[in-house]
Order: C-alpha cells, then structure tokens, then sequence
C-alpha cells in the first residue's frame, strides 16, 4: 500500500516534469510578452480564485460543524472549563464572522476587479474615516475579549478554600501523583534524597539521619580503599574515586539546609504522605494540584478538564480544578459513547485492543525520546466512600512505599539502607521502564 | 560614493571570485542569500515530509525512507526512530524560522531593493555586507553538519528550552549536536546583525534627493523597522545562547537547578528554565515581525503596482508598521502563560498582545481598499500577495484565541499553536517571499520568470497550504499535542488520524509543487525571456536602472525622486503610472 503511494509521488513527479517542458516549449513558440497577462490568463486565474473562495467557505464551514470547537472531548469535566468552553464559543462567533466577512471581501474584490481593457483604477489613496472605522471597531471588540477573558482568568486562577492538595511529579517519561493525607499538607522534598524507593525525594527528619550515614560511610571506604591500593589502582580509576569522593562530601554539604527547614510538623506531613501512579478524584471536590518536575519542563495537560500547567524543575507551580463529571458519567453521555464505538470498530481493525473512555493526564512540553508516551490514568469517582476505598488500599500497598520504614525509623532503618545500597544505581532503569 | 562609480562599473573587469563568491555588490549578495536560502528550504521541506508520514502513518516502515536512508542514524528499517523524530522537528523549525524566513527573506530583499529603491549605489558598507552574507553561509554549513552527526542534531525542539537542550543525558541530541546549534546561530544573530545595522544606517543616510522618509516605498519602511527590531533584539538571544553555552559546557548555572537525572543529583542549583524562556522570547516574539514585516512590505509593493491603484492609507500603513515594531517588544509573556508565571502579570501580557490585532487588522483592511475598484493584474507575484493576505487574516485570528491566557490553557503546545503560526507567520512570509521572487526576478537576473508555471506554483501551494495548516486546527483543538512521535498511546486522538493523514497528503503535494518553482527559478536564470525595463510599469527606482545590472546600479547621476510611490492611475496622468522620479507637473501636488 504504501509502496504504491511512493510510486504515484514519483510518477507524478514525472509528469510533472513533463508537463512543464511542455508548458516551456509551447509559450516559446508564442513569442509573447511574458511580463503582460493575458485576457485568457486573467479569467483562469480569477475562476481560480473563485473556486478556491468557495471552496475555503464550504470546507471551512463544514469542518468548524463537524468537528466543532472541541473535537472528541466532549462538555467539559471541570467546573471552572465551562467558562473556558462558554468563552471559546463566544469567541468563535466573533472570529468566525470576521473570517467570513474579510475574506469574502477580499477575494470578491480580488476577482471582481480583474484587469479589464480600458479600465482605469480608482485613485483612492486615503479616507480618514474608513480609517477610523477600522481601527475603532476592532478596538472595541478587541476591549470585549480581553475583558470576558481576563473575568474569567481571575477566576480560574484565584486559589479556592478547602482545596485538596495533590502534587504531580513529572520525570521522564512517567508521572506520579502525590496525596497530602489528613492533615491536607504535603511533606518537604528534595531532589538530592531521590532514589527508587523514594521517586519523588520526599524528606524525613530520619531520612537525613540514614542518608549522612551512609555517605559518610561510603567516603570513608573509598578514601581507605585509596590509602591503601592507591598505588596500584590506574590513574583514571583514581580519579573516578576521587571525584565520588567529593562528590559525596558536596552532598553531605547539601544536607544541611534540608535539615535546617526540618521540623517535627514537617516530619509528620511527610509521612502521612501517599505516592500513587494513578490519579483518583472526587467529584465536585476542588483539588490544588502542585506541580514539580526532576529533570526536564514537563507540561501537565488535562484536556478534558481543560487545564494545564507546565512542570519546571526547581520550582513549583500550581493550578486549581474541581471535576465535575465522573468517569462513570461521562461513559455514559451519547457521545463519548458514539466516539468510542467508532473507535474501537477502528481499532478492531487495526488489531488493537478495545479502550473504553478515560481521563487522562498527558505530557505536553518536549521532553525527551518518549514524550508522547507519558501519561498518567485519571479516575473521577462519584463518592467520598468509593474514593477511600481506594485510598485505603493504595496506604496499604507496598508498591508505592512512601519512605518505607520510616515511619519507626529504629526498627526498620536497616532494610532501608539495604534498599538504597541496591538500588541507587537503578533508578535510571526504573524511570525509563516507567 | 560619487557619480564615477558607474564607470568602474562598467570598464573594470572582475574575477571569478570577486564577482560572484566575495561580492560586494549588494545585488550579488542578495543573490547568494535567496540560493542558500532555497537550498536550506529544501532540506527543510524534506525534513518535514518525513515527519509528518511518520504522523499520519505511524510506525509503518516506508520503503522510500528505507531507499534513501537506509539503516542510518535516523532510521531503522524504514522508520524513524523516536529521538531523531523530534531532531528533525527541531531542524525543520530552526531552518524554516531563521535561515529561510529571517535570513533568507530579509537577506535577499533588503539587500536587493533597499539601494535601488531609495536610489543608493550601493549598501552603506559592502564589507560589512559581504561578511553578513559568509557569517549566513557558514552557519548554515554548520546547522547542515549537525544533521550528520553520530549522535543527532539538536532536538530539544527549535525554541532549545533548557534543561532538555542543556542535558545530554536527557536526550542525545543535546550534545554534540546542540553545540553546533548554539555555534551556528551566535554565527547567524552576528550575520542577522551586520547586516541590520547596514540596512538602517543605508536607509538614514543614502536616500536620493527628494526621497523623504514619507516618500519611502512601504518596503522599505517594512525593511527599516524589521532591521531595528533586528537590532534590537538578536543581542538578547546572543546572551541567551552564550549563557546556554556556558550551562552545557562550563558548568555554570544560569538555567539549571534541583535536577536529578541519570541515576544522580547535579550540583547545579539556583538557575532559572524560566530565565531562558524571557530571553528567548524577548528575541523571539519580535523575531515573528522579523519574518513578517518585510513580506508584509513586499506585499504593499505588489499589491499597490499590480491593482494599479495607490496603496490605501499610506501613513497608516507606515503607522501600523511601527506600532507592531513597538508592540512586537512588550508581549512576548504570551508564550509563557502556562510556566507559572504570576496570574496579574499574565493578564498584561493578554492585553499588550490582543492591542498587536489593532494595527494589524488596520494593514489587513488597507490592502483589500486596494483592491477595492481596481484594475488587478494576476501576476504570479499578485496572486501570492493576495494569498498572503488571506493566510496573514486567518493566521491572524486564530491568533486572538492564543494571546487570551484564559482559550490559550487547553490549546497550549498542541496542534492548534503549531497551524496558527505556520499560517500567520509560515505561510504569509514564505507567500511574501515568493511574490517578491516573481516580481523582483528581473532585477536579479534581467529576464522574467515563466508565468504559467508559476500560477502552477502559485496554486497548488495556496490549495496545500490549507490543506495543510487548516484542518490543524482541529487536530489541536482535540487536544494532541505537538512534538509527539506518534498520537498512538492516546486513544481519545484515535479519532483525529484520518485528518493527520489529509494533512500529511496536502504536505507531500505542496513540498512536490515547489519543484516548479525551482525549475521555473533555475531555468528562467537562463532561458528566461529577456525583460523591458519596467515589466510591471512600477513606479519605484529599482525600475529606472539599466536591464542588465550594473556596479553602483544607475549609469549617470542618481535619480532624483519628486513624488511618492504610489502615484498610480492618477487622473492627472495619461499613464496609469507615473515614476517617482517624474517631476510633479505645474499645478500638481505631491502626495
């Protein structure tokens, strides 16, 4: 199939050569004025022209019907994204008629004032009205648009009381998403503590307690390995070690304001904290989500709750939402079922497997080799119950451990540290799997 | 320059060298940047046919890719492997906005029409001129070579955001091939800026008798203020890229901060991504009116000559120019909406940037007055300026929805981004150039270019331009993001891939109708119809200069000008044109 389609481009690449020797031969042969359109070029182009116009206004008509201003995504899932939709469809009205009127405008004139025998142009240099006219009423609708859509930014962005607070943690190529338990605060974290037990650097008093230790160790061991085989060792495996070396001593160095912001409060907001990879919502609940990323900008796009902020490593940002149609709902509405039946007969045939509707959370600033796969899978429950149930089960699950052990850090510091020793060097791995 | 440069002109013989690699003459140079534009243009268009079958038909391997690359270090079996999908994304951008839309538009045409049109010898420094050209050259070698390179050119997408741009460990493309992105456009900006700096101190100062700013042609006014923007800005992305530089390879922090990556902690700490976003934009937003404005002037030009009618609102038009070279400095927060940026800031940047759509929609308006009871000649160069103002209005207005903070959140970095300005800014400029191409052909090469293949050209490009950037919209509107390899791993855009497909159609027709173009080009250079004198009966000075070019561009004393430019069909002349170096007739007043 896709042969034949790269044979017809060269076959008509051929033709098209042939075509233009033709083209070269024959307007040689005419000896006329090239630079002089003809009355026969003349009514071609402007025939042209009209069917290009006509064209344009019915295929741009009957897309902007079929597919609407919000293909497939169907109402939107988020209170605050029907002001956004109401927005869209008044702009809509607006651009669509001045899309209409312009070009209309400009190919009838275009084509009705075709070069003519005899015809003179009109000299019609300047009119300071028209002028006027057309500077005056775009700024008066443009003051119509900025004021509907900064109302609507002020209220988007205006932080809500009694928000749940989640953090989104971007890293390529995976997202996780961060619960603040009970006491709706989210415990200090830091990049420097980051391992695969801890993806998002989450910081306990007793995290910095086993991390010095270990680094400390470490440094020790390797500075007596150098004491004594030295010598013996090649000198770029000496440097190596002398670089880890420093490194680690640097780190050590770096704890310590960690420890400074730590207090027993933070502590406690920390481990009461839950990791999760799939984000579940409660319906008609309004969710602060904070952004952070380890590595690269992430953007953390929403599209059926049209929200979306970018995730810049070293700092964090916030946008707030509060869903308003389960999923339960929404694989419910005429629609969405419409959409998904025709995609899943698509589907069926490519081979794939059947997908029923999901929210879903997506990467959208370019991140790396497997940006378009980063996603993370959005549940909006009905009910506070169903919602922990769930939460319930994620605090129990060791999948996700957050800061395992660290909760009764004398008993457990031991497995700890055994964990980290294995798998510092993995995480690379982990991420790139994930 | 005095009066006897046109007798070296004619009597001094030249070498190979000196007349057509180390020229001086700024109609050579103007020459020699439309060429390596083209050839930079072409590899931009094939670049882009790539991707964009890897988007419509996703992991299918393609036996013309594998024909022609092969198992190299972009394919694998006929497809297109992951990283070097966004590295040719990444190129494509960076060719199409700076080496053929920036330098290419503004290397040829300002070089070529600012002298001939206020009636100068020459540029002000051919030197200066003659190395903006070979900096031009040699960075674009250098962008070339990084597509060769083992581990893959830049590709952390043509705007280089950091960390992604700066880690090698992030994507691969950020190493050697980065560094040659970053050397390749310090050597361009230095390009963009020797030449900028000719370009105004010429328009200031070597202006004929009698031509007085408010007798420049709109050109030339486009040129001006598109060369102050130039100015004025590229120094900003000089210290962008240098700081970048100094990131990847020094150690420094400037952009870089809490990074873990790769299994460690960098040390980095302290540094902004955000830092470099203000500087890019700071470049980048004026740089879109860098790439427009002068195939907005070339348009008033064409548009004016060919309706045989007086460009409508001339002072407005100027006006409009300068309000968006004012306005173009103050918005370019638009294009950070979504990084956190503070809300009330962001609110700013809503209004600066709808306030741009006023002068805007004054130049849109103008041109179809000028239209308005004319007597229009469908010239190639005709046809395209009227299709630069359909794609500059469409562009244009998709352009509200994204300056709005509030409509940008859900379309932000989708589909919809990526056809709003490859409409209003790809599609209008490389119109712009291509009517200034046809209309300016016979001042480059003394022969006309053939009109037939060009309504051709002219056509199958405006039916794919849309055909391609139209239904993108919608693709955006549905939420696929640009950037990706592939829209596969979302179900909920299985239902936008038939349009993906369309589209990549309309691209392969639209890159195969350039081919016209470039014979029509190549073979017109030679067996072109020898042109008269003023083919298009324009009443600027490029067209009072002998057919065959000369040194120092007029035989003689330089011509002095009595009139503005846009003295057509006047109804106190017989002719339908009256130069703009006609006295005024007794009585007449000049415009």
């Amino acid at each position: 199939m896709k042969f034949l389609i790269v044979l017809v481009i060269v076959l008509v690449i051929v033709a098209l050569a042939q075509l233009m020797k033709v083209y070269e031969l024959s307007s040689k042969l005419r000896n006329k004025d090239e630079a002089d359109v003809t009355p026969g070029e003349t009514k071609f182009n402007a025939g042209m022209l009209l069917v290009f116009y006509i064209t344009l206004m019915i295929s741009s008509t009957w897309m902007f019907f079929h597919y609407g201003p919000r293909p497939g995504l169907g109402v939107s899932a988020s209170e605050h994204g029907n002001d956004i939709d109401f927005l869209y469809d008044a702009n809509w009205i607006i651009l669509l008629i001045v899309f209409y009127l312009t070009q209309t405008l400009l190919f009838v004139f275009a084509i009705k004032y075709q070069k003519k025998k005899g015809r003179k142009a009109v000299f019609f240099a300047h009119s300071t009205k028209l002028e006027l006219v057309w500077t005056i009423i775009p700024a008066v609708t443009l003051a119509g648009i900025i004021i509907g859509g900064l109302l609507v930014w002020n209220k988007i962005t205006t932080p809500k009381e009694n928000s749940t607070v989640i953090e989104i943690y971007a890293q390529q190529f995976g997202w996780n998403a961060r619960y603040a338990g009970e006491d709706n605060t989210l415990g200090n974290s830091d990049f420097k503590v980051i391992e695969t037990n801890n993806p998002l650097g989450v910081v306990t008093s007793g995290l910095i307690d086993t991390k010095e230790e270990l680094w400390k160790e470490e440094i020790e061991k390797i500075k007596k390995e150098i004491e004594e085989n030295g010598d013996l060792t090649p000198d770029d495996k000496l440097a190596e070690m002398k670089e880890k070396v420093e490194r680690l001593e640097r780190q050590l160095i770096r704890l310590a304001p960690l420890r400074r912001a730590q207090t027993p409060e933070t502590d406690k907001a920390a481990n009461d904290d839950v990791i999760v990879k799939e984000l579940y919502l409660v319906k008609g609940q309004d969710y602060e989500f904070k952004f952070r990323s380890r590595d690269v900008i992430h953007s953390a796009l929403f599209p059926h709750f049209r929200a979306q902020m970018n995730c810049v490593p070293g700092m964090e940002t916030r946008f707030s939402f509060k869903p308003t149609i389960s999923t339960a709902e929404m694989r419910k509405m005429p629609d969405v079922i419409a959409q998904y039946e025709k995609t899943n007969e698509q589907r069926v045939l490519d081979g794939k497997e059947e997908v029923e509707f999901n929210y879903v959370l997506l990467c959208n600033k370019i991140c790396g080799s497997s940006h378009y796969n980063m996603q993370m899978n959005i549940i909006v429950v009905d009910t506070q119950e169903e919602f922990d149930v769930w939460y319930a089960e994620q605090k129990k699950s060791k999948s996700f451990p957050v800061l395992v052990g660290l909760e009764e850090p004398k008993s457990e510091e031991n497995t700890t540290e055994e964990v980290i020793v294995e798998t510092v060097v993995d995480s690379t791995a982990v991420a790139i799997v994930q | 320059m005095g009066a006897h440069t046109h007798e070296e002109g004619h009597h001094h013989h030249e070498s190979f060298i000196t007349k057509y690699l180390f020229s001086q003459d700024h109609k050579m140079i103007s020459k020699q940047f439309l060429i390596t534009a083209m050839v930079m243009g072409v590899v931009a268009v094939i670049l882009s046919v790539l991707f964009r079958m890897q988007i419509a038909w996703p992991n299918e391997q393609f036996e013309a890719m594998k024909f022609f690359l092969g198992d190299s270090y972009l394919s694998e079996d006929g497809l297109l492997k992951p990283d070097r999908y966004l590295a040719i994304v990444t190129i494509h951008g960076t060719i199409m906005v700076f080496f053929v839309l920036t330098g290419g538009l503004s290397g040829t045409f300002s070089n070529l029409l600012i002298p001939l049109q206020i009636g100068a010898r020459d540029m002000a420094s051919g030197l200066l001129n003659m190395l903006s050209f070979w900096l031009f050259f040699l960075s674009s070698a250098i962008m070339l070579y990084s597509l060769m390179v083992e581990s893959g050119p830049a590709s952390a997408g043509w705007t280089v955001y950091p960390p992604l741009s700066i880690l090698e460990k992030a994507i691969p493309g950020s190493g050697t091939g980065m560094t040659l992105w970053l050397l390749s456009m310090t050597l361009f900006i230095a390009s963009s800026l020797l030449g900028a700096l000719n370009y105004i101190v010429t328009i200031l100062n070597l202006r004929t008798i009698g031509m007085k700013m408010t007798r420049l042609p709109l050109t030339i006014w486009a040129f001006f203020v598109t060369a102050i923007l130039g100015v004025l800005s590229f120094p900003v992305l000089v210290s962008a890229v240098l700081l970048l530089l100094m990131d990847k390879s020094f150690g420094t922090s400037f952009y870089l901060s809490d990074i873990f990556i790769g299994g460690e902690a960098l040390d980095a700490s302290g540094g902004s991504p955000i830092l470099y976003q203000h500087l890019f934009w700071f470049l980048g937003h004026p740089e879109v009116y860098i790439v427009l404005l002068p195939a907005l002037g070339i348009t008033s030009e064409i548009v004016s000559t060919n309706a045989r009618k007086p460009i409508f609102g001339y002072r407005a038009m100027i006006g409009s120019i300068l309000a968006i070279g004012f306005l173009s400095f103050i918005v370019w927060g638009h294009h950070m909406f979504i990084t956190g940026m503070n809300p009330f800031i962001g609110g700013i940047f809503v209004f600066t940037t709808l306030l741009i759509a006023i002068p805007s929609a004054v130049k849109a308006f103008n041109y179809i007055t000028t239209l308005w009871k004319g007597n229009i000649h469908y010239t190639p160069g005709m046809l395209f300026s009227i299709g630069l103002v359909s794609t500059f209005i469409t562009g244009g207005l998709t352009g509200i929805i994204l300056a709005d903070a509030t409509l940008d959140i859900p379309v932000h970095d989708t589909y919809f981004v990526v056809a709003h300005f490859h409409i209003v800014m790809g599609l209008s400029a490389i119109f712009g150039m291509f009517a200034g191409v046809y209309h300016w052909f016979p001042k480059m090469y003394g022969r006309l270019m053939n009109k037939k293949l060009g309504y051709a050209h002219f056509w199958m490009t405006l039916v794919s331009g849309y055909g391609v950037f139209f239904p993108m919209h919608f693709v955006g509107l549905a939420g696929a993001p640009r950037r990706y390899y592939s829209n596969t791993e979302f179900a909920f855009l299985d239902h936008i891939q038939d349009l993906n497909e369309v589209i990549t159609i309309f691209a392969i027709i639209g890159g195969i109708a350039q081919l016209i173009f470039f014979y029509n080009f190549f073979h017109s250079m030679y067996h072109g119809r020898v042109t008269t004198q003023n083919p298009w009966k324009s009443n600027t000075l490029e067209w009072t200069t002998p057919v065959k070019p000369i040194h120092g561009n007029w035989p003689g004393a330089l011509p002095v000008v009595h009139r503005w430019p846009y003295d057509y069909s006047n109804p106190d002349h017989e002719e339908d044109f009256v130069p703009q170096n006609v006295p005024l007739k007794e009585g007449e007043h000049s415009h």
